[in-house]
């Protein structure tokens, strides 16, 4: 009856309905896997609308997830709709496109074809480099290699932390004392250093592993949209991954330690022991799934931070090595003609804020709304009006 | 009006909170006055009102929550009457805590944890006035926690407020409020968070003080046993409205409202012989879409025609005796 | 005092296996991942046998790593341990790059503390109104900004354009106290030299400066904000103190996760110099640290790494200090 009336409450916008209609068929879903869970959560399904009727309700959240999607689907298929492909040295056809400033129009002649580029007038709308390389492309090639590295940066480090922090909080003791010795040890040191010192010293093994692993190999290829004749450079991208799985997992480890060591007070977890449920399936069945939203939630904070640091780890020239596009190296690479030619610096710099910022304001919003007691100010001052209404009928 | 010289008037008074989930109407038309010298207290289930309505007294309603409309009248000497609905932010703030002191719930919560007690007592004193300065106040603090039986009341002076067990908090809260010599004191389940033996004791020295400083006293609880014991007059709340209100004897001896009655059944009165204790079906409803008519029909057992459509007035029964229930009115007297 | 000189001497203590830990694991990594340093050291491909060999005598290469950690160790706190690449004791160079990053770090911390903070309390103060958001969007892109691009746009209108700084040289004064030129000339009342040291590091230490302020102005605002709807904060209202009286116990309250940020900060601060240093041509350990590990110096990085753990820890020490003085829950 509550859900029915709260209709009348919210002024449903259309995103209100995509967002109902979404959450109503993962309801559904799960309604099939196991029957009569609808029932059984309708109060979270009632829950998680509001959580996004309030989402939908903030320009700020909606202005994060309006990049971060464009900055996705760039990644997605920026290598394919780039006009050049991210090494095309222009300035071997023309001179023109040597440091083209944006907007250039250069002319391709025939005999151009050996390097992939059909004859005729081109547009370089945000510039050229000193190899006369079309930076838009190179900047839609670099989304690519910003959001691999961030994935699998993400996809890992994070959670070695949360693995430690669960084994840490959960046993205490001795346990506890190593590991979280081990974390403070990483805690004391900037990362951003140790990252360099890692990046710049695993490139040797890792291309050595890469070319005795030619799967490997090809999968990262694959992923970071490389020609196959610069594999060479793929030991530097993959050494900068590892350096920063090494460096993002502590704070991870703090954190879900602290949870961990709250959520064991609750009952839930003392009734789960007295039943005899192993404590591998307490640890990831039972308190996991509770602690997951504030881990989220810094995930997708950390996603920019991950961006930004890859891009300075290539701006000092330990991460990407060239031709990779990366934002990072291309201002690097772009930085020796500053200020003359000044779209070098700016665009990838454009690229990386905007990127980093949609993830911060996406983050920023998700904290909010996840967290009941700032949900609550966000929507009080959506709904003021639909109950001066409501007040007069009910007398 | 039930007093010949009230000390407080309340009047139709009307408190919505605007939350993530809806509006919450939290006090629905609330009148009620407190005679100068008793001992009022509200009663009923948490989350009915009762702390919403004794901070509203003094404006002490923070956003979210907001008074829509309803008149507050405080009387500090007979005859005197302060609009408090009319008074800004700075006057009503001379009123709290000099004329009209609070004791909440929680003493741990209530106290900043990086201040001394003595901090605690002195700033509520300069800053009404009563001391010239913190300093001063410091130097007095220790005369005000004896005044609350502060056991060794100059070395607690001192003492931060986690070095202090739960029922010298208290105390020190009671001591705090009762600085500036009050006129009415408003506690708010003052004894919920302490234990038992606490309690009792807390209680039995609100009782003398209140007596000694010749206090108004609003209690709010929702502990039968302490009503009987402490109350000169009690209103029932039930999900921000009042339902019953009489003498605390009357309304023991005759309650009326099937709430009343309810509430009545849950407390054990003869230990050691076989009582059952009751509970009152249901919970208190979602006030964001409150129950439409009588709040309470849809856990009421005598519910029928009008219950789930209008509202039912309070009306004066017997002497001082009032009620809002359908059951008493004349269309339905008959079914009763 | 008695209590803070036994827990000043505990922690003092805590260093030591913190520190071993750090650079030994620094040392695994650098001086077992990568593939026969010696002939690096030695010129690479074309390296001299002979020199080869001499060097892998000179720094225990054929022995264990923790045999040569060990060597290591006991040479560098011994000041007898000399760089293989640049030939200077690993100790004199770190003094000689120490002090601009001291510089850069205080004054960008400094900037950090005097900026970020009031921000965050003028816009917790001024909550949903314009000044708010103004500021939350200036605190929302101090940390999204990469600080390289940044400072490319700030030097592009400074100097190129205004003329306003230099990017080159670090003022020295003829005496020395402490090294630290920024702190002499506050100990020697030298009103030009710090004004030089100012105006060299001023533009290097806010970009280093703008995540750090992006981060505390939030942090203040939301630590401010959830301290006044505390229960306490309901009491000291219900008592019918004033408002100003009331931000004081909110703001103190609020101090105590600011503290620890703050704290915090500092070791962005150090991670942050490297990039910093190298577009504004600071001679500094950050710098320093970067020359090291593209040479494969890594005798010299590890050294690095052990003066920054340092500093970060004294700094930590210090932040816990400061936290006991201010909320009394906190024992020594």
């Amino acid at each position: 009856m509550a859900t029915k009336e709260a209709e009348e409450v919210y002024e449903k916008k259309v995103l209100d309905r995509v967002s109902d209609a979404f959450l109503d068929a993962l309801a559904n879903l799960f309604e099939k896997i196991r029957p009569g869970w609808k029932v059984r959560n309708q109060a979270r399904i009632d829950e998680w609308k509001l959580m996004f009727y309030a989402f939908n309700r903030s320009p700020i959240g909606m202005a994060g997830a309006v990049l971060v999607a464009i900055f996705i689907i760039i990644a997605i298929v920026g290598p394919w709709i780039a006009p050049f492909s991210y090494g095309t040295p222009l300035s071997l056809c023309n001179h023109t496109a040597y440091l083209a400033p944006p907007g250039t129009t250069v002319k391709i002649p025939h005999g151009c074809e050996a390097l992939g580029v059909k004859p005729g007038t081109y547009r370089l709308i945000l510039g050229g480099d000193s190899f006369g390389r079309d930076l838009w492309s190179r900047i839609l090639f670099g989304a690519r290699t910003s959001f691999v590295v961030m994935i699998l940066v993400l996809m890992v480090g994070p959670w070695i932390g949360v693995a430690l922090g669960l084994i840490s909080g959960y046993y205490g003791g001795a346990t506890d004392e190593t590991i979280m010795r081990i974390t403070d040890m990483f805690l004391v040191f900037p990362g951003l250093i140790l990252a360099i010192a890692f990046s710049a010293v695993l490139p040797s093994r890792i291309s050595l592993f890469l070319k005795t692993h030619p799967w490997v190999d090809s999968f990262f290829l694959h992923i970071f949209a490389l020609h196959p004749s610069e594999r060479g450079a793929l030991a530097s991208l993959v050494s900068v991954i590892i350096a920063l799985w090494i460096v993002w997992w502590p704070g991870y480890a703090r954190l879900v330690r602290g949870m961990v060591l709250s959520e064991k007070e609750n009952t839930y977890v003392e009734a789960a022991r007295a039943l005899g449920i192993s404590t591998g399936s307490i640890l990831f069945r039972h308190i996991l799934p509770n602690i997951l939203g504030p881990i989220l939630v810094y995930l997708s904070l950390d996603s920019g931070g991950v961006i930004l640091t890859e891009a300075g780890l290539s701006f000092l020239g330990v991460g990407a090595v060239p031709p990779i596009a990366d934002w990072g190296r291309i201002i690097y690479d772009g930085s020796q003609y500053f200020p003359t030619a000044w779209w070098l610096v700016f665009f990838p710099g454009l690229a990386i804020l905007l990127t980093v910022l949609g993830f911060n304001l996406l983050g920023d919003t998700l904290r909010d709304i996840l967290d009941p007691r700032t949900r609550r100010s966000i929507e009080f001052r959506l709904k003021k009006k639909p109950k001066a209404k409501k007040e007069g009928e009910e007398e | 009006m039930r007093c010949k010289d009230p000390i407080i008037v309340v009047r139709d008074l009307y408190i919505n909170f605007y939350t993530y989930a809806g509006v919450v109407r939290a006090i629905n038309g609330v009148s009620f006055d407190i005679c100068r010298g008793e001992t009022y207290c509200l009663v009923g289930e948490t989350g009915c009102g009762k702390s919403v309505t004794s901070r509203a007294l003094t404006k002490l309603i923070k956003s979210p929550g907001r008074i829509e409309k309803g008149e507050i009248y405080f009387y500090p000497e007979p005859g005197k009457r302060i609009d408090i609905m009319k008074l800004n932010d700075d006057e009503v703030r001379r009123i709290r805590g000099y004329d009209v002191a609070y004791i909440f719930q929680d003493p741990s919560a209530a106290l900043d944890p990086l201040y001394t007690l003595g901090y605690h007592v002195a700033e509520t004193m300069s800053f009404h006035g009563v001391v010239q300065s913190i300093k001063e106040g410091i130097k007095k603090a220790a005369d005000v926690l004896k005044i609350a039986k502060m056991p060794d009341p100059e070395s607690r002076v001192r003492a931060f407020p986690h070095e202090l067990s739960g029922g010298m908090k208290q105390r020190g809260v009671i001591g705090m409020s009762l600085a500036n010599r009050p006129k009415m004191l408003i506690a708010d389940e003052p004894t919920t968070a302490l234990d038992v033996t606490i309690q009792a004791q807390i209680m039995d020295f609100l009782k003398e003080l209140k007596k000694k400083e010749n206090l108004t006293l609003l209690l709010i609880t929702h502990n039968m046993g302490l009503v009987a014991e402490m109350c000169d007059t009690v209103a029932v709340m039930y999900a921000g409205e009042i339902v019953e209100e009489a003498p605390v004897e009357v309304l023991f001896k005759n309650p009326l409202h099937p709430y009343t009655r309810g509430l009545m059944r849950a407390v054990p009165k003869h230990v050691g012989k076989n009582v059952t204790l009751e509970s009152i079906p249901g919970t208190v409803p979602n006030l964001i879409f409150p129950p439409p008519g009588c709040r309470f029909h849809p856990r009421c057992p005598y519910r029928f025609d009008p219950c789930d459509k209008k509202r039912p007035p309070l009306i004066e029964i017997e002497k001082n005796h009032k009620v809002a229930c359908w059951l008493y009115t004349k269309k339905g007297g008959e079914r009763k | 005092m008695a209590e803070l000189k036994r827990f000043l001497i505990r922690r003092l203590l805590t260093f030591i296996p913190t520190l071993i830990g750090v650079t030994f694991i620094v040392y695994l990594i650098a001086a077992v991942v990568p593939a026969n340093p010696a002939r690096l050291w030695a010129g690479g491909e074309k390296a001299n046998q002979h020199v080869v060999a001499m060097l892998i005598k000179e720094y225990h290469l054929d022995q264990p790593f923790y045999i040569q950690y060990y060597y290591f160790m006991k040479g560098f706190l011994e000041n007898t341990m000399v760089s293989p690449v640049t030939s200077y004791k690993v100790w004199h160079e770190i003094k000689v790059y120490m002090p601009v990053t001291i510089q850069l770090t205080l004054i960008s911390f400094t900037f950090i503390a005097l900026i970020g903070i009031p921000l965050g309390i003028i816009s917790a103060l001024k909550k949903d109104t314009w000044i708010d958001a103004t500021i939350r969007v200036i605190a929302l892109l101090g940390v999204s900004v990469p600080i390289f691009w940044l400072a490319y746009l700030l030097i592009f209108l400074f100097f190129t354009k205004l003329g306003w700084i230099t990017l080159s040289g670090t003022p020295t004064p003829p005496y020395s106290i402490t090294g630290i030129p920024l702190i002499d000339s506050i100990l020697k009342l030298d009103g030009r030299t710090f004004l030089e040291v100012i105006k060299r590091y001023w533009l290097p230490s806010l970009v280093l400066a703008y995540p750090g302020i992006g981060v505390i102005a939030r942090l203040v605002r939301n630590t401010f904000l959830d301290a006044l709807g505390s229960d306490f904060v309901d009491y000291v209202d219900a008592r019918g103190l004033p408002r100003n009286q009331m931000y004081r116990h909110v703001l103190k309250n609020a101090m105590v996760p600011i503290v620890t940020v703050l704290g915090l900060q500092f070791g962005g601060l150090l991670g942050g110099a490297p990039i910093t240093e190298t577009i504004f041509g600071l001679p500094g350990l950050g710098r320093f640290m970067l020359t090291s590990i593209y040479s494969s110096d890594y005798l010299s990085m590890v050294g690095g790494v052990f003066v920054i753990a340092l500093i970060y820890m004294t700094v930590n020490l210090i932040v816990d200090i400061l936290y006991a003085v201010i909320d009394p829950r906190v024992r020594y």
